[in-house]
């Protein structure tokens, strides 16, 4: 008896061969050799007894757990948020937010947690943190436009409906990452030829909705001294590190952008009117579109993960990624605007800009472990500055 | 705003998806809602992992919420969901597999393994441990037959195989298991010597 005789009892015993030659052969075969037709029994009772078990473990179900509704909801969430257009329409008279979103009135709307970025509007637009923005009240019908729509306005109530703030802000990162990772290579390819959309969405984002930190692989071993150099860095939305992964060739988008190279991080100045345009997308109606006043920098650096450095590859899936995010969060509130994949001190280390939610920022070193459970940030250092 | 509330939608499946794709940012979360349990069930018992799961999932409602506009109506939308999940998760279990499949007949139980490290494991943590040694393919195949009662026509359309393709891959699954969960002793090392070592023996699907 060897394996191939095994696997085509097991086809045969499970219908595979049905209506095959192959089938009649082993019908046959059955017939003639009592060594293989005690087998075939053996085998005929033991997937019983396995199916039986299966069935055991059939009945064990499991609904969705709360924490995976929350963190997949507000991924829908900010992907519809992202995607909405209108949600900025050019009314206000030069102000980045038509709508500011209630800074830190949690609870105030009917849709998903909002970070109080728009209260602060010299960095709302570096957020690191995709916010799902709520505009309570300013979205009427006006609201709707035909340029460029694929979606309507209406947040996600439904799927919005009880997301905390700060689950919302880790997990739409993590849709950034996501994106910016090219891992959606499920069933239906979708991910290439519309990641696009995402990333440089029909509505340039306004200030204070999704951004995206300026990530990068730099491999830099970093010292204490040398780490303003990647706050500068991402200041300056600069992407002057030799080895970084960037892929500014992702931002189409024509005249639209504001000549600046740099996606992601910080970018324009609230009010300077950088306007990324889904120009690369067919579904993009006017590529001449991007005159509005949204100040939001967009654009997404995309990462090889071939080149983050060893020690450091659990932290380049999008999930971790968000979760070690989150942990850093919990000690250094503020919007991550860029994130390094390098070293520190001769260690492999993950080195975070924040952007404080008050003034000032800080650089914060942390290793592997960052996010993991029970590591917290795994913080090795930090500065401010 | 509307504060309609999503829970008592009574949009079929196919409706809420073309809702969807005309706009409708409500639609493709009621969708969720109404899949997310199943979904779920799916993408846990096919990876094993609950990470790796949501990870997976997350994955599969991005690509699903972004290629609605290319749903053709061929399967219900149920099924399209369910195979973008699988898809997802395969892809993931495939990553981090490595190891090519070992030869059935070199497969040893998991049984007194799970004994020694386990003492108070029931069935369902056997079982569960057996069908992390799957193939990936003889594994969602057995989910999703086995597990979750799909009929076979339904599981072929998941899997975008054959029919045929899947009774395989099932019967496979099932003897595997069956040796893993220590019901057929393997008799490979009796006269299997020669075919042990052949590649591919155990990923050959095809059934006609």
């Amino acid at each position: 008896m060897t394996d191939v005789d095994l696997e085509q009892l097991a086809d045969y015993l499970g219908g595979a061969l049905d209506g095959t030659e192959a089938q009649h052969q082993m019908r046959e075969r059955l017939a003639t050799d009592p060594a293989l037709a005690s087998r075939y029994a053996e085998l005929a009772a033991a997937t019983e007894s396995a199916t039986a078990d299966l069935g055991a473990l059939a009945a064990v179900t499991e609904p969705m757990p709360q924490e995976v509704t929350a963190r997949l909801t507000a991924a829908l969430a900010a992907l519809a948020d992202h995607d909405a257009p209108g949600r900025h329409e050019p009314t206000g008279a030069g102000t980045a937010t038509g709508s500011p979103a209630p800074a830190g009135s949690a609870g105030s709307t009917g849709t998903a947690g909002t970070r109080p970025a728009s209260g602060y509007p010299q960095t709302g637009q570096r957020a690191g943190y995709p916010q799902v923005k709520a505009h309570p009240g300013t979205r009427g019908p006006g609201n709707r436009r035909g340029q460029g729509s694929r979606r309507g306005t209406r947040r996600a109530a439904a799927i919005g409906g009880a997301i905390a703030s700060v689950c919302a802000v880790v997990v739409g990162f993590s849709v950034a990452v996501h994106t910016m990772s090219g891992q959606d290579r499920a069933a239906t390819s979708s991910a290439a030829d519309t990641r696009g959309s995402l990333l440089h969405g029909e509505q340039p984002p306004a200030a204070g909705s999704i951004g995206y930190p300026l990530r990068l692989a730099t491999g830099t071993d970093y010292r204490p001294e040398t780490l303003p150099e990647l706050a500068a860095r991402a200041s300056a939305g600069a992407q002057a590190g030799a080895n970084a992964l960037d892929e500014t060739k992702a931002l189409p988008g024509g005249g639209n952008r504001s000549g600046q190279p740099s996606p992601g991080a910080s970018g324009a100045s609230a009010g300077k009117g950088t306007s990324v345009s889904g120009a690369d997308s067919a579904e993009a109606a006017g590529p001449g579109s991007g005159a509005r006043p949204g100040a939001g920098a967009a654009g997404t650096p995309l990462q090889s993960p071939a080149q983050v450095p060893a020690g450091l590859e659990r932290l380049s899936g999008q999930s971790a990624l968000a979760a070690c995010l989150a942990a850093v969060a919990a000690p250094h509130p503020g919007s991550v605007t860029a994130v390094d994949f390098a070293s520190f001190r001769g260690n492999p280390a993950l080195v975070l800009v924040v952007e404080s939610t008050g003034p000032g920022r800080t650089v914060v070193v942390v290793g592997p472990a960052c996010g993991a459970a029970g590591a917290g940030a795994d913080e090795r250092y930090a500065a401010i500055g | 705003m509307s504060g309609a509330p999503a829970d008592q939608d009574a949009r079929s499946d196919q409706e809420l998806l073309a809702a969807h794709v005309a706009g409708d940012t409500t639609a493709f979360g009621e969708l969720f809602e109404r899949h997310r349990d199943r979904l779920w069930a799916l993408a846990l018992r096919t990876i094993g992992d609950r990470e790796e799961a949501a990870d997976a999932l997350q994955d599969a409602l991005i690509s699903a919420y972004r290629a609605a506009a290319r749903f053709r109506g061929e399967s219900a939308v149920g099924t399209w969901m369910y195979r973008i999940v699988v898809n997802a998760c395969l892809d993931r279990m495939r990553r981090r597999r490595a190891r090519p499949t070992v030869p059935l007949s070199e497969v040893e139980p998991v049984t007194a393994a799970m004994a020694a490290a386990e003492p108070d494991h029931d069935t369902a943590m056997m079982v569960t441990a057996a069908l992390e040694q799957l193939p990936p393919e003889q594994r969602a195949a057995l989910v999703l037959v086995d597990l979750e009662g799909y009929p076979v026509a339904e599981a072929a359309a998941v899997l975008g195989v054959a029919q045929g393709t899947v009774k395989s891959r099932c019967a496979r699954g099932r003897a595997r298991l069956a040796v893993l969960l220590g019901y057929l002793r393997n008799r490979g090392d009796a006269d299997g010597v020669s075919t042990a070592s052949r590649p591919g023996t155990t990923r050959t699907e095809g059934c006609g």
